[in-house]
């Protein structure tokens, strides 16, 4: 550490010397994302449990990288252009390996929004077969509302980089980052219809992106019967320790799936009975899983959104 | 026959409304009352709104849970529910309006005349921060708004799931969902029910990432609910309404056993449910 540190300290001396004025200024207000050693050469960066807006900046999700004999992925990217710049300077002063691939765990904003600081010749982004559809019908969208939600400031650098290389449901991918096999496997849809998991052979570890919530109430944006359905597939990956895209990291697996499953239950129970008893999906939405709230942060921001569109999921049923 | 008359100059002016409101007709810089005077003057030109809460009432969500699936509910004549079919005061047309929509005319809805309907709930996509209108038409032919603003963001070009593509029924599938009486009204000839129709509703605005073209649009256009041979509502309808249209609305039962209901999408597909239903005590 006191090498990097001593490095990291010349070569900004020797930056100094040759970079206009400006330019030093802007290179030193990049900080090195926080990121803890879950396993041997396995990072992860642990978000707060917020929202997304100027007060949190784009941090509000759970992102990492893992290191290779030869090369490195980056898995998610953070919520704004500045967290990936964070990210970089964190993977910058653990490795001198060069990135390889950044992993997409799926569409959302707090995981992709970082992208455009990791676009460099030899970088190839990954992700989910359907994530390049989904970046290119929601993405217009997501850049607007967030532009509102956080400020100019935080989105003018972010650019939506979709995968070219695509994981289908029907294969896993295998990237080998030297000595090193990483599992990508892509999921049917549950939170949302592009989610990835990947998995470190090498160490057990599992970056399960938003299909594990804790703490953070679990958000749906596809399938809440697909999520129930798939859960015990997800079980089955032979991890030790998860990494969930929000809440704590490092958690011992499968336990982590334990308290997102007793929600998911207890909404689609309570569903198919207001749906039995003939209550419209206003009521339901109100009432729905109300047993789970002091269990989770953030239950009154999204909880009454699952029970809406779970109703009208389960209504077809 | 009068009653397909009706249907087809519903139609009629439901397409002749799409061509006016489709089109970028909202001037870009116009405030919402703006925006709102210039759609009543098209849909309604040369005539009052009044707003008058026992005869149109509005309820939508202040803010959208899912703006792709926004519950919207219209009350009509809810204070005198069994109005007779030539009464001045009863609501026989109700056109919904989703003022910042890029079609803005979501639904008109005819309400049959002795089915006594005094709610209907259906389920829209929702673009941007919008008021929302329901303007109702009485059988006195005077027009009653009401008027409400629902914040949302992005429902009109959310993708619709994988999911329903993939295990649900097939498109064009339609359901009739009874609910049971004890959650209804003490009328015992008042009933409750609900049509759904498995529907992608394509908004026109889902772009195909293959091709890079935007996924036409096709959405059910039209949808009539009777029992036996008597009206209980029909709509029009566009690209507002939710993937998966739902209504959910109470009625007058006239004894039948049967609920008919047929639908017909902007590809000129045909989709039809004979249901049998509880006819009421």
């Amino acid at each position: 550490m006191a090498k990097h540190l001593t490095l990291l300290v010349m070569l900004a001396l020797a930056a100094s010397m040759v970079l206009p004025r400006h330019a030093l200024c802007e290179a030193a207000a990049i900080t090195p994302l926080p990121v803890r050693e879950i396993a041997p050469g396995v990072y992860a960066h642990q978000a707060p449990v917020t929202e997304m807006n100027a007060a949190s900046g784009g941090d509000i999700a759970n992102i990492g990288f893992i290191v290779g004999d030869d090369a490195v992925a980056v898995i998610d990217t953070g919520g704004a252009l500045i967290i990936g710049e964070r990210l970089k300077k964190a993977i910058e002063a653990v490795t001198s390996k060069p990135i390889r691939y950044v992993i997409n765990t799926h569409e959302h904003p707090d995981h992709i929004f970082g992208n455009a600081a990791f676009v460099a010749p030899g970088v190839t982004f990954v992700g989910h077969r359907n994530l390049p559809r989904e970046m290119a019908q929601r993405g217009p969208e997501y850049l607007a509302t967030f532009r509102r939600t956080m400020g100019e400031d935080l989105i003018k650098g972010v650019k939506l980089v979709p995968p070219t290389l695509l994981v289908g449901t029907d294969k896993d991918v295998y990237l080998d980052l030297g000595h090193r096999v990483l599992d990508l496997r892509a999921w049917p849809p549950m939170h949302t219809d592009c989610d990835v998991t990947i998995f470190d052979e090498k160490t057990a570890t599992l970056f399960t992106g938003d299909l594990v919530f804790l703490q953070h109430v679990p958000v749906i944006d596809a399938s809440v019967l697909g999520w129930l359905k798939a859960m015990p597939a997800l079980a089955k990956i032979p991890a030790k320790l998860a990494i969930p895209g929000h809440g704590a990291i490092g958690v011992d697996w499968p336990q982590a799936l334990a308290a997102e499953k007793t929600y998911f239950t207890k909404l689609t129970q309570d569903l198919r009975g207001f749906l039995a008893q003939g209550a419209d999906i206003n009521t339901a939405a109100k009432k729905a899983a109300q047993s789970e709230a002091g269990k989770w942060q953030l239950f009154w921001v999204y909880n009454p959104r699952n029970a809406t569109a779970g109703y009208a999921e389960i209504e077809w049923q | 026959m009068r009653g397909w008359h009706g249907i087809a100059a519903l139609a009629a002016a439901v397409a002749a409304s799409f061509l006016i409101l489709a089109s970028p007709a909202r001037a870009a810089n116009a405030t919402p009352e703006e925006n709102w005077k210039n759609l009543a003057d098209a849909l309604f030109p040369h005539q009052t709104l009044t707003e008058d809460g026992t005869i149109i009432k509005l309820g939508t969500p202040l803010a959208a849970e899912d703006a792709a699936l926004v519950p919207v509910t219209l009350h009509m004549n809810d204070t005198d529910p069994n109005l007779p079919a030539n009464d001045p005061r009863r609501v026989k047309k109700i056109t919904l309006v989703i003022d910042e929509n890029p079609s803005p005319v979501a639904a008109v809805f005819e309400l049959g005349p002795n089915a006594g309907v005094t709610k209907i709930e259906t389920r829209v996509r929702v673009n941007q921060n919008t008021k929302v209108h329901a303007v109702a038409e009485t059988v006195g032919g005077k027009l009653y708004v009401s008027e409400s603003f629902v914040a949302a963001a992005g429902g009109c070009s959310a993708p619709s799931g994988d999911t329903d593509t993939a295990d649900g029924p097939p498109l064009g599938t339609i359901r009739v969902r009874e609910i049971k009486p004890e959650y209804v009204s003490n009328d015992a000839r008042r009933k409750e029910a609900v049509v759904m129709i498995k529907h992608p509703n394509n908004s026109g605005m889902q772009m195909d990432q293959e091709t890079h073209l935007y996924i036409p649009a096709r959405y059910v256009d039209s949808l009539r609910v009777t029992q036996g041979d008597t009206l209980i509502f029909a709509m029009t309808g566009g690209i507002s309404i939710s993937e998966d249209p739902n209504f959910r609305f109470d009625y007058i039962s006239n004894g039948s056993g049967k609920m008919d209901v047929t639908a017909s999408d902007s590809k000129g597909a045909k989709f039809a449910k004979n249901a049998a239903i509880e006819p009421a005590m």
